[in-house]
């Protein structure tokens, strides 16, 4: 039996809503609220738009302002009680103010940055409002894509809930293999370095150099692999439904610099961040110094989207001082030679710069931090330059990132001939196989 | 119109799924994944793959074992392989393994261990009090053959936490997770101490325990020795110990490894639940040893055991030594 397409919607919502509940049904009505401060918000400022705008402002206001309270009461409550206590506590004085102990709720980050992109998107005329509501709620839930993303931007995904989806043979294809891809990503690479990095991480002050170096490096291709890896299997599930997500990683770790890393990285966030944050702010409309200061704040507060820590601050502060060192090096118009040593140094600039900056993002503490920092910069290289399986899991990441990079598509394997695609196929399902884990591991994403 | 779902899309799709994780399936049959892949799950904790590492490595400089010794962390903290293999003048290695039930211990030497030391001629199970108390259920260990089964203790938790669905005897389960598990084992020796401190397989232990700790340990009631002969029949550790020695072409025999004086309620008791259980195997023929299980001095020294039942190195040599003299006189 086929649906129609309304119905599908529906339905969808429902799947979607009961996938939510499988975590922690109680906050299926946290994601109803959000879904009302979108549709509701969204039809009065088409309504008023071009006979009174200012009420049309206002209704943006309202919505962006309770998204933001609920992030805020959900994330961000204790850790600013924290702070502000800790802050006191170091001044000799007590606030007597206490955490309340809130859950936070799986996904939260993304399915509220989806309720403001929208009515944003339709106060600025790039989408008209939905009339129907469950289109809205789908957009705000579909499974695939609700607790790490990617961020779907209202102009590319609510067209989709609104018209019949076509599913091809192709789709069907490709989205399998997105799966496939993303599952080796997740089961052979992000769970193996995540072991390993668990390992360093866990106590960095009883290993030398050498090892916290490699510590670093296991992270930084965990932490891809397994996000990329979500991003990827969200991607294919969606195609099976006949919808198109956007694409979230485009081979950050061979950029040219750190620009150019966050059109590569995390790319449905990067590009919320500009359209919603960095370009309202001024963008670089304004002069060198606000350009500079807006590509702070940007980064700073992304820090801090990705959780409740000082740690997450640093990242961004980090990811932030590169970003502005980089264009303040830009505006001197210095010729550098081209060519592929060049290619290959800046390559290496940038992973140096995103490496050092995982390191606080990884850590739970300024104190581990500093004793990871302290321990990788001692001097105290060791004897055993042991990296088997590091370049055992580099070689492992090019089995996938290689093909995609010299095909110039994700899914280039399946234009191969018959034998070679089919030995490919053979060679990852083995590998997930033999890698697999008995007892899983959850997505490092999940808890933003 | 609506447009129709291409389900015919899948099938393809789903043939070589199946394909592939058949000719998976017919190539884990072969001989050639024992030469190249590391050993299937059951056995990817890291302390066998590291100790997998450290008898390649014996085998390649000493020899193949001649003498192995098998069980729970007694076996590996207590009875030194080095002092034994000299004392016997035999290439001897230690291949205990932690918290390993008796039950455990017999599905590593039917799936494992046997294979491992193909040449051996004498098998020595280190046994303690503890064993013989061990709720051990036999059908547990379908479950717990299809993952960790060094946990084989009597914590049911695990075992929810290791089942998983399969056909038992498919090599996929086996093997599923064994790359990953051998990737990040290898990097032990880079981060973080190895398991193994000996070139035997030993762990042998540097720390004493302190009075305060000695003092801490109270008599357990049920090691009265009026209670062994109930406690002891309620569990399957006889039979399990018998099923093992049938696996063993060579001498088998089994070691009684004394607990701490303090865990018993007098010297007596204890005495008498080792020579108990000696007597019980004894009965069903296998050749059992138990050494300084009479020296009250000895086992009653706080500074001979690192805990409760392990003991100190220097109390594990001389332990050893006087094993050596007994399977000598034994011979």
């Amino acid at each position: 039996m086929r649906l129609p397409f309304r119905a599908q919607n529906l339905w969808l919502v429902l799947l979607s809503y009961g996938f939510y509940a499988f975590w922690d049904w109680r906050f299926c009505s946290l994601m109803l609220v959000a879904t009302v401060l979108g549709y509701l918000p969204a039809l009065k400022i088409e309504e008023n738009l071009d006979t009174n705008p200012k009420l049309a402002k206002n209704w943006l206001k309202g919505s962006v302002v309770a998204c933001l309270l609920i992030l805020g009461v959900f994330k961000y409550f204790d850790f600013f009680i924290d702070s502000f206590g800790s802050v006191l506590a170091s001044a000799g004085m007590t606030t007597g103010l206490k955490t309340l102990g809130i859950i936070l709720p799986a996904g939260i980050s993304f399915y509220l940055f989806h309720t403001i992109s929208y009515v944003a998107d339709v106060y600025r005329k790039h989408v008209p409002a939905a009339k129907d509501f469950t289109e809205v709620a789908l957009f705000l839930a579909f499974f695939p894509q609700l607790v790490a993303g990617p961020i779907a931007r209202s102009s590319s995904l609510l067209p989709q809930c609104q018209k019949p989806r076509v599913v091809t043979e192709e789709m069907v294809h490709r989205g399998l293999f997105l799966i496939l891809i993303g599952l080796f990503r997740k089961v052979v690479i992000a769970d193996t370095c995540g072991a390993m990095a668990d390992n360093v991480f866990s106590n960095p002050a009883g290993q030398n150099s050498w090892q916290l170096l490699l510590g670093a490096i296991w992270y930084a291709l965990q932490i891809y692999s397994d996000f990329a890896g979500y991003s990827d299997m969200a991607r294919g599930s969606a195609q099976l439904f006949g919808f198109n997500l956007t694409l979230n990683f485009n081979h950050p770790y061979v950029a040219q610099n750190m620009s150019d890393f966050w059109t590569r990285w995390h790319i449905s966030l990067s590009s919320w961040l500009k359209d919603y944050l960095y370009i309202p702010l001024g963008g670089n409309r304004k002069g060198k110094a606000r350009t500079y200061v807006n590509l702070m704040t940007t980064m700073l507060l992304g820090g801090l989207w990705h959780g409740a820590s000082w740690n997450f601050v640093l990242w961004g502060f980090i990811h932030g001082i590169a970003l502005v060192v980089y264009q303040g090096y830009k505006s001197l118009n210095i010729r550098t030679p081209e060519g592929a040593v060049t290619r290959v140094i800046n390559t290496a600039l940038v992973l140096v710069v995103v490496g050092l900056a995982w390191i606080p993002f990884r850590c739970h503490s300024w104190s581990q931090t500093a004793s990871y920092f302290g321990g990788l910069f001692s001097g105290n290289w060791g004897t055993d330059f042991y990296v088997l399986p590091t370049v055992a899991l580099v070689g492992m990441l090019s089995l996938v990132d290689l093909p995609q990079l010299l095909g110039k598509s994700e899914t280039t394997a399946l234009t191969w001939k018959q034998a070679p695609r089919l030995a490919y196929i053979f060679v990852l399902i083995s590998l997930i196989v033999l890698s697999g884990d008995l007892r899983g591991s959850a997505f490092i994403y999940f808890q933003f | 119109m609506f447009p129709t779902y291409p389900f015919r899309a899948f099938i393809r799709p789903a043939i070589g799924l199946l394909g592939s994780l058949l000719i998976l399936e017919a190539g884990l049959r072969t001989k050639l994944p024992n030469r190249l892949l590391p050993q299937p799950s059951p056995y990817y904790s890291e302390a066998v793959l590291l100790r997998d590492k450290t008898l390649s490595a014996f085998k390649k400089n000493v020899g193949e074992p001649e003498v192995v010794v098998i069980g729970s962390s007694v076996a590996y903290t207590n009875v030194n392989a080095e002092i034994l293999g000299k004392g016997l003048g035999k290439r001897a290695f230690c291949l205990g393994l932690p918290a390993l039930a008796p039950g455990s211990v017999l599905q590593y030497w039917q799936n494992h261990w046997k294979a491992m030391v193909p040449e051996v001629k004498t098998v020595i199970l280190v046994l303690r009090a503890n064993d013989v108390l061990t709720s051990y259920d036999p059908k547990d260990d379908s479950k717990l053959m299809g993952s960790r089964i060094e946990r084989g203790w009597t914590d049911p938790s695990e075992v929810s936490i290791v089942d998983r669905p399969g056909v038992p005897s498919l090599r996929i389960r086996d093997y599923y997770g064994a790359l990953s598990k051998s990737i990040s084992a290898s990097r032990k020796p880079l981060v973080g101490t190895s398991f193994w401190n000996t070139d035997f397989g030993n762990q042998l232990q540097d720390g004493k325990m302190s009075s305060g700790e000695a003092e801490s340990i109270r008599a357990n009631p049920r090691y009265k020795s009026d209670a062994l002969p109930v406690l002891a029949t309620k569990t399957n550790w006889l039979k399990i110990v018998r099923d093992l020695k049938g696996q063993v072409n060579g001498r088998f025999l089994v070691v009684y490894s004394p607990d701490f004086g303090g865990a018993w309620p007098s010297s007596a008791d204890a005495e008498q639940w080792g020579a108990e259980i000696c007597r019980s195997l004894n009965t069903v023929g296998i050749e059992t040893v138990a050494p300084l299980l009479n020296d009250r001095t000895f086992n009653s020294t706080v500074t001979n055991y690192e805990d409760i039942a392990h003991l100190h190195q220097d109390a594990a040599a001389q332990f050893t030594e006087a094993l050596v003299q007994e399977l000598k006189r034994t011979q």
